[in-house]
């Protein structure tokens, strides 16, 4: 699916699959899906965003990428072979290839390294530099990121939310990476910071050629940074398309409901006649159902929806796991009276 | 202040010192303005930005270091400041109530969900035990919680977050309040959700004949949600008024930067504004948004704007 694969793929997903399980205080055991097969693939230089609520398994992803938790099934290549960061040998040039950015600026810096020393550990992963190298890329870093290079001789707790964050930026360009796995990197931050941090991440992705994976759940910064975007539920993906088609035309009735809620174009001024209202919330149980997931909150749910679907392109480049998807559309048509 | 004879709430010039061992930080610096009767009226601004404090000073339950030292919040017309405690609680929970951004933690873990709701019930109308659990059933009904009756026994933990919110909700709305106010009620929540909570809350507010005070950073709420809207910077109110006045045609810097700040960019670039929110350790000098300003001028540092009213609306710019 997604068409053809070529060179310019960097990273490439198929049929991924994480099973969590979890020993309840009766310690019964029981399995959690939170990855579903997922498969898609990202392009040089490209940014591919995953949205969905909390609970749908879109962290998941990026730390499978990163060995930070194991996989249950599936196959990951990068750059043309298959993932194994945690194999020892390999681990070392594999973890200065992909960076991570964490959502929480403040919890992701050891309080009792200098913000200098936590660099140290990324710049190490360059090898053959020496000391006096790696101080000047240190403050080379900082600056690149827009901040002060005497900076590097403070501690975490004697800077702001927004500081940190950007240090984080330098910290993860460190390594000089090929990828980031950014998860949620705004969420934490004051709107009037938030633009100065998608900015920078901008910029650096610019300058050095890097691809993205990015987490969020606020649309606005997948609005701006975002070349693809996958609508994730439930461990599965709902939608796949180009950025633009997700704002101006998207199609499973859970993107709909996503980007209504969201109001970005209107900040909620305009009155919306049929609009795509989901009840209820992300409730775990759906994951056991063999059909669509969203049915206990779908307003276009029939019988039919509890048969298995697949995900199909529904329009030329436009992927949706929904098999009423076209009719909703024809039947919600001008529900956004400009 | 727009209409003297239907406010409910007015906050006058309203200046707060919190002190610490070391020093003394100003969070509110002369915040002004008013919450009529019938009105929801949404309070936005950043963390920091005093929002939070100025929802604790109208209910009474402010830090024991914090103090309120110059200013006056009116109640239909009469000062609250200087009831007593216990004069305090019979405004609290019967005229004016709050619920918070996490319910859960606002939820007592060891009482059932139910039985909380009872117990305010009680407490502000003297009925009976059975009378006080027959209505805050149908109250968790009316908030859209499936079965009511066998809710009522659960304990906090058996709900969800949106259901916990719901609860709350219910707790709060019990006695019928003339004002209620929402402390970033939905920021927890996700967006499905949180559109859900809105319209809930706001229909619950509408149908009681209640006020809202809903304090929030995201300013896209407030359009679906409330009449007016105050938006806060730096412990002053930098612009006031009709909300289609004010998310339409903002006038104010701050706000104009803010409301673009949440409206989709179809560039590659975001809103930004430059510098972060500084800490109020001193009292202002000028205007508090002067430093990080793209139109501000020299005297923009050292004069205080006024809240003046210009088209429609009360707007704090020396700059205009």
């Amino acid at each position: 699916m997604l068409g053809e694969i070529d060179n310019n793929h960097l990273l490439i997903v198929k049929k991924l699959k994480k099973v969590f399980e979890i020993r309840d205080a009766a310690l019964r055991k029981r399995t959690i899906k939170a990855v579903d097969g997922v498969s898609f693939r990202i392009k040089n230089k490209e940014t591919f965003a995953i949205v969905g609520e909390s609970g749908s398994g879109k962290s998941t992803i990026g730390r499978i990428l990163l060995g930070l938790t194991d996989k249950t099934g599936g196959e990951i290549f990068f750059d043309g072979n298959p993932l194994q960061i945690h194999k020892q040998k390999n681990s070392i040039p594999l973890r200065r290839r992909l960076q991570i950015v964490f959502q929480d600026p403040t919890a992701s810096f050891d309080p009792r390294l200098k913000i200098l020393d936590s660099l140290f550990e990324f710049l190490e992963l360059r090898q053959g530099i020496n000391s006096e190298e790696k101080l000047n890329l240190a403050k080379e870093l900082v600056m690149e990121v827009g901040l002060d290079p005497e900076m590097i001789y403070r501690k975490p707790s004697e800077m702001s939310g927004g500081q940190l964050q950007r240090l984080n930026i330098a910290r993860a360009l460190a390594s000089n990476p090929d990828l980031i796995f950014l998860d949620e990197p705004t969420s934490s931050l004051d709107v009037s910071i938030r633009g100065q941090i998608v900015n920078l991440l901008l910029e650096k992705q610019e300058k050095f050629g890097i691809t993205f994976l990015l987490v969020a759940h606020d649309l606005r910064v997948v609005a701006v940074m975002a070349d693809l975007v996958a609508v994730m539920y439930l461990g599965q993906f709902v939608e796949i398309c180009e950025k633009e088609k997700i704002f101006s035309n998207p199609l499973h009735p859970y993107t709909r409901g996503l980007i209504q809620a969201a109001r970005i174009d209107d900040l909620g001024l305009k009155k919306i006649n049929n609009l795509v209202r989901l009840s209820g919330e992300l409730k775990e149980e759906d994951i056991r159902s063999k059909g669509c997931r969203l049915t206990s909150r779908c307003p276009f749910y029939e019988p039919k929806c509890n048969m298995y679907q697949e995900i199909v392109e529904l329009r030329p480049g436009q992927w949706v796991r929904c098999w009423k998807a076209l009719d909703v559309e024809f039947s919600t048509s001008n529900h956004i009276k400009k | 202040m727009l209409d003297q004879q239907n406010e409910f709430i007015e906050l006058n010039k309203l200046n707060l010192v919190i002190s610490t061992k070391d020093k003394k930080l100003h969070p509110l610096q002369g915040v002004t303005f008013s919450i009529p009767h019938n009105t929801k009226v949404a309070l936005v601004g950043e963390s920091g930005s005093g929002k939070s404090l100025t929802a604790t000073s109208i209910i009474g339950m402010l830090p024991s270091n914090a103090k309120i030292i110059e200013g006056k919040i009116l109640m239909n017309g009469s000062n609250i400041l200087n009831l007593s405690e216990k004069e305090f609680q019979h405004i609290r929970g019967k005229e004016i109530s709050i619920i918070f951004q996490n319910p859960k933690e606002s939820l007592n873990p060891i009482i059932s969900v139910g039985n909380q709701i009872a117990e305010v019930i009680r407490v502000h109308e003297k009925i009976s035990r059975k009378e006080s659990i027959n209505k805050a059933i149908k109250s968790l009904e009316l908030l859209g919680i499936p079965s009511p009756a066998k809710r009522f026994e659960d304990f906090p933990h058996q709900y969800s977050g949106g259901m916990a919110q719901r609860a709350a909700l219910a707790m709060a709305m019990a006695c019928h309040p003339a004002l209620l106010i929402a402390d970033e009620p939905t920021s927890g929540l996700d967006a499905t959700l949180q559109q859900q909570v809105l319209e809930l809350l706001s229909n619950q507010v509408q149908e009681q004949n209640s006020s809202l005070l809903l304090i929030t950073h995201d300013i896209s709420v407030v359009g679906a949600t409330c009449d007016q809207v105050a938006v806060m910077y730096g412990g002053r109110i930098m612009e006031f008024g009709d909300t289609k006045t004010i998310l339409n045609n903002p006038i104010n810097p701050y706000t104009i930067k803010l409301i673009e700040s949440f409206r989709r960019s179809k560039n590659r670039s975001m809103t930004s504004i430059p510098g972060s929110v500084k800490p109020l350790v001193g009292e202002l000098k000028g205007c508090p948004f002067a430093p990080r300003c793209y139109k501000a001028e020299k005297y923009c540092n050292n004069q205080l704007p006024s809240l003046n009213f210009v088209k429609n609306r009360y707007v704090a710019c020396s700059n205009l």
